[in-house]
C-alpha cells in the first residue's frame, strides 16, 4: 500500500527550474521554411516525371547538358560547394554552441527558486541608480561580461567625488540585486563640467 | 516556447548542417582532385544518366516519397515553434495536494485560479509595477512562471524576498505540497518621465 510521503513526490520537481535561454527559433524557422519549400517543389516534380508530364518550370535536359558540360573543377561549382561547407557548419555550429545566455541569475535561498533579469533590464536599473545620484544628468549602462561600465555626464562644474558616489550607488545597487556571478563597476565621467 | 522545442530545434539545425556539410565537403573534395577521380570529369556523366534511366521505375517513386517525409518533417518542424509549456490544469490527490501520480483519483485544479491569486498578492507589494504569473511544466509536476516588473527606484531585494517568503509560501500551502519550483525574472520599469532629467 502506498503512502503518500513527499519522498514520492516527483523526483524531477526538487530540481530547480532553470532561467530561460535562447532556443534558435529565427534560425529554425528560415531552415525549415526552406526545407518545406525545397522539398515539397522537389516531391511535386518527381510526381510529374512519375506520372510522364512534363516538368514544371524546368528544363530538364537543358539542365542535364549543362551539367554534362561543366567539370568538377569548374569555378561555379567550387564556390557553390564552399558555400554549401560553410553554410553546414554554420548551422552545426549553431546547434552545437549553447545559445548565448539572456538571464543573470540572482541568488537565491531556495533551492526551488531561480531568479533572474535579463540584461537590458539590469541596464535599465543601474541607469536608473547612477541617475539618483545628485549631480548625474544622464547615464548610460552597457552590461558586458561581468562588467557594468556606466557612462555619466554631469550638470555640475565641480564633480570631485562625483564618480565616487555613482560606483557606490551602482555597486549598492548591485549588492541587493544580488547576481551569482559577480559585476564589477566601472563608472566614465564624460560632457559637461569633466574633471 | 518549450523545452522539447528547444531540443527539437537543435536536432533539427544539426541534422540540415551535417547533410549540407557532407555534400558540400564532397563537393569541394571532388572539385580538388579527390578519391583519385579526374578534375576535368563532367559531374552529370553518361553513366549515371543510364542509371537514371535504368531505375525509372522506382526512382522517383522514392524520391517523391523521401521529399514528402522531408516536407511534412519541416513542416510540423514550423508548427512546434508555436507551442508553449503553459499548464491549463494542475492534478490534485484527494488530500488536495498535488498528485503525483500514485494517489486515489485525482482532481484537476484550473491552473488560472492559482495564478491569478498569485498575481494579485504580489501586485499589491509596494515597487511592484506589474506582474504577470503562470504555472508550466506538467500536471503532476507544476512549475510557477512568475514575470515581476518593479519601479526602478525600489529595493530588488526586499520585493524578491517578499515574494520568496510570502507569496510563494501561500502558493505552496495552497497545494499542500512543499515543492513547487518556481521561476522569477525580474523587470525593472522605465522611470516615469517627470523624474528623469534633463537640462
Amino acid at each position: 500500500m502506498n503512502v503518500k510521503t513527499s519522498s514520492q513526490l516527483p523526483t524531477r520537481a526538487a530540481s530547480p527550474p532553470r532561467l530561460p535561454r535562447g532556443s534558435r527559433t529565427v534560425a529554425a524557422v528560415i531552415v525549415a521554411t526552406v526545407l518545406l519549400l525545397t522539398a515539397g517543389f522537389i516531391a511535386w516534380q518527381a510526381i510529374l516525371i512519375q506520372t510522364g508530364q512534363n516538368l514544371y518550370d524546368v528544363n530538364a535536359s537543358g539542365v542535364s547538358e549543362r551539367l554534362g558540360r561543366t567539370p568538377w573543377d569548374d569555378p561555379g561549382v567550387m564556390i557553390s560547394a564552399a558555400v554549401t561547407t560553410a553554410l553546414g557548419l554554420w548551422l552545426v555550429l549553431l546547434a552545437a554552441v549553447p545559445p548565448k545566455r539572456r538571464f543573470l541569475q540572482l541568488r537565491q535561498a531556495d533551492p526551488q527558486v531561480v531568479a533572474g533579469i535579463s540584461r537590458r533590464h539590469l541596464r535599465r536599473a543601474l541607469d536608473g541608480a547612477a541617475q539618483r545620484v545628485d549631480g548625474v544628468r544622464a547615464a548610460s549602462t552597457r552590461v558586458g561580461r561581468g562588467t557594468a561600465t556606466v557612462a555619466v555626464t554631469s550638470r555640475l562644474s565641480m564633480t570631485g567625488g562625483l564618480v565616487r558616489s555613482v560606483e557606490e550607488a551602482i555597486g549598492e545597487y548591485l549588492r541587493l540585486l544580488d547576481p551569482i556571478a559577480p559585476i564589477a563597476v566601472r563608472v566614465r565621467l564624460s560632457g559637461r563640467g569633466r574633471r | 516556447m518549450s523545452a522539447r522545442t528547444a531540443r527539437g530545434n537543435r536536432l533539427g539545425l544539426g541534422i540540415t548542417g551535417s547533410v549540407l556539410l557532407i555534400g558540400g565537403g564532397y563537393a569541394g573534395a571532388r572539385s580538388l582532385g579527390a578519391f583519385g577521380s579526374a578534375r576535368s570529369a563532367p559531374i552529370y556523366t553518361e553513366r549515371v544518366a543510364n542509371w537514371i534511366h535504368l531505375q525509372q521505375s522506382w526512382l522517383w517513386i522514392a524520391v517523391a516519397v523521401v521529399a514528402i517525409m522531408v516536407a511534412v518533417l519541416a513542416l510540423r518542424w514550423l508548427i512546434v515553434q508555436l507551442r508553449t509549456e503553459r499548464l491549463a490544469q494542475i492534478a490534485l490527490d484527494a488530500d488536495g495536494g498535488i498528485d503525483p501520480g500514485n494517489g486515489a483519483g485525482p482532481t484537476d485544479l484550473p491552473s488560472a485560479a492559482l495564478t491569478a491569486a498569485v498575481g494579485q498578492e504580489i501586485d499589491g507589494y509596494p515597487g511592484v509595477r506589474a506582474v504577470k504569473v503562470h504555472m508550466a511544466g506538467k500536471p503532476d509536476q507544476p512549475e510557477l512562471r512568475v514575470e515581476v516588473t518593479i519601479d526602478p527606484g525600489v529595493d530588488p531585494a526586499r520585493i524578491r524576498a517578499r515574494i520568496a517568503d510570502e507569496a510563494l509560501t501561500h502558493v505552496r500551502t495552497a497545494l499542500d505540497s512543499p515543492r513547487l519550483p518556481t521561476q522569477i525574472l525580474f523587470a525593472v520599469a522605465r522611470p516615469p518621465r517627470s523624474v528623469r532629467t534633463y537640462l
